[in-house]
């Protein structure tokens, strides 16, 4: 198949995914709720504007973002099993909530709480740009190897955590660890959507930055910018992101690793916008149906998404490259 | 399961127990063996104890034979209805100390029969755990049962096996029940349910009843006592 109409394929199944997601879940409804919402539609109709659409607009929001995270993680770390958690961001704010929420008893989405969450988050991202000044010129890898080391530190002190919480208060745990869509209304979704989509123009707009990156700092040298400044300012960036997106739905694995894989061997994107472009909607379209799924597999139970994505994404990864 | 050997009247003979066994306050002196998930064995050997009493809904599945490997004798226990209470608790008291008569039990029965009375109502019901995301009681457990018996009817129903599955929100929407019976530890989980149910239902408002985990959580006794409180809010 050549590449045009892999594009062309690729757009049309997109538009038919996202035309059908709002009418998948653990409840049928009725094609007629999207417009009325009187006597028997009544319940269909506020389930599909009330309930499913902003879910629909915060699911595609944080699978396109998580997906073009991962891709530039890729690209500045120069390492292609990077990804958003590789680093210990997450882990960071995941920690810093779950802190909150157990010793302190602030409840998850508060001011306060979230506070909270976003000086563990400061404390890695200051940790790691510390680490990067200090281990400028010495090689990418151990930063990252850096990243994984606090991953490790921040992920045992949460289990620890978790494990001593989970007999006292029981439930609700595991929406930390494997991640959780949690109920937003449309305007709190559309809002979230506006600061995400802030974050990734931004990113865009260092996608001329990213390229020359790609070709090693030597080269970068000569298209006139510090490779270093460029890496500690998307790192901030993407961090900040990353923060804001773990402590809504927690921490939902395999998108960042995965879809940049996948549209990188689909489609050879020969520039970094492209990348994010094709990632951003193969993301949105890969955890979409994954949230669907969660709900459909065995209603009225729902699974915790990242288990979905996990379970989803490994075998199509493993397929791609197995064919490639 | 420390607190229902205390009530069948054995508490002194209790060495240790495991780390959140808090109830009854002379529990809360007791040494500790470690978490019901991840018991020490060493400590366990060190108390010497004749047997081991081990929760069968939450302990390692390996903890018997690790035990008898040991030589320490064990009793794996799981409650998960009104039934298995009574009949556990006489096999406690049969295989552990050797009692023949169960009067405190056949006293425990004849109070939930009295308190049940003899035309059980029919009303539907949730139990929730935590709202977001909304973690329910499931059917297969001591609370649902112990509901049940009140002629409640939980909307879970008995296909779907988990003690504590995660729902999505729009089959919540979709089965408003009567009563929403909320187990937590504090007012603020309760409101926290409160405001969901509103969002969940906004016309047809379920009535709360808030169970406190003190009173209904643990599988013991401690909830028949308390069955007034269930027993004068619904019809």
């Amino acid at each position: 198949m050549t590449f045009k109409k892999k594009y062309v394929v690729f757009i049309i199944s997109a538009a038919l995914i996202l035309w059908a997601l709002p009418f998948i879940g653990s409840e049928n409804l009725s094609f007629q709720a999207i417009w009325k919402s009187s006597g028997q539609y009544a319940l269909d109709h506020r389930i599909l504007w009330s309930l499913r659409i902003p879910r629909l607009i915060l699911v595609l929001t944080v699978g396109a973002s998580l997906a073009v995270l991962g891709a530039s993680y890729q690209v500045v770390f120069n390492n292609v099993l990077a990804e958003p958690y590789i680093l210990g961001v997450s882990s960071g704010v995941t920690l810093g909530l779950v802190v909150a929420e157990t010793f302190f008893d602030l409840r998850s989405g508060t001011p306060q709480n979230i506070a909270v969450g976003l000086l563990f988050a400061g404390l890695v991202v200051m940790l790691f740009l510390l680490s990067y000044q200090w281990r400028s010129g010495r090689g990418l890898e151990k930063i990252v190897l850096f990243g994984m080391g606090l991953n490790f530190v921040f992920s045992s002190l949460l289990f620890l955590v978790l494990s001593y919480r989970s007999q006292s208060l029981g439930a609700g745990s595991i929406r930390w660890l494997f991640g959780h869509i949690p109920w937003l209304n449309t305007s709190q979704s559309l809002i979230f959507l506006l600061i995400n989509l802030t974050f990734l123009s931004g990113l865009w707009a260092m996608g001329r930055l990213i390229d020359g990156l790609t070709l090693g700092d030597s080269v970068a040298y000569t298209f006139g910018f510090s490779p270093a400044k460029i890496r500690g300012l998307l790192f901030l960036l993407t961090s900040l992101q990353l923060t804001l997106i773990t402590s809504i739905t927690g921490a939902i694995g395999f998108i960042g690793l995965v879809v940049p894989h996948c549209v990188r061997l689909l489609f050879h994107p020969g520039s970094t916008r492209l990348l994010f472009i094709i990632s951003a909607l193969g993301g949105a379209l890969f955890l979409g149906l994954s949230d669907s799924l969660s709900r459909t597999l065995l209603p009225p139970l729902e699974f915790p998404i990242g288990v979905i994505t996990t379970l989803l994404g490994g075998p199509l990864f493993l397929a791609l490259l197995w064919k490639k | 399961m420390t607190e229902l050997v205390f009530q069948l009247g054995y508490g002194n003979t209790i060495v240790a127990t495991s780390q959140m066994s808090d109830f009854p306050d002379e529990a809360k002196t007791l040494p500790r063996i470690g978490t019901l998930f991840q018991p020490s064995l060493e400590k366990i050997l060190g108390f010497a104890p004749n047997w081991v009493l081990i929760d069968g809904e939450s302990s390692p599945t390996d903890f018997e034979s690790d035990l008898k490997n040991l030589n320490i004798n064990s009793l794996r226990v799981s409650i998960r209805s009104i039934k298995d209470l009574f009949d556990e608790s006489k096999r406690i008291l049969k295989t552990i100390f050797k009692q023949q008569s169960f009067e405190f039990v056949d006293n425990q029965l004849n109070h939930l029969l009295k308190e049940i009375g003899s035309t059980p109502s029919d009303f539907s019901f949730l139990i929730f755990a935590w709202s977001s995301p909304p973690i329910l009681v499931g059917h297969n457990t001591f609370l649902s049962d112990l509901l049940s018996q009140f002629g409640g009817r939980n909307l879970l129903g008995d296909k779907i096996k988990a003690t504590y599955p995660q729902v999505a929100d729009e089959w919540i929407i979709k089965h408003p029940p009567q009563f929403v019976f909320v187990i937590a530890d504090s007012e603020q989980q309760l409101n926290e349910i409160r405001t969901s149910s509103n969002r969940w239902w906004p016309k047809d408002k379920p009535k709360l009843i808030f169970l406190p985990s003190s009173d209904f959580a643990r599988t013991s006794f401690t909830a028949l006592k308390n069955l007034n409180r269930i027993r004068s809010q619904i019809p």
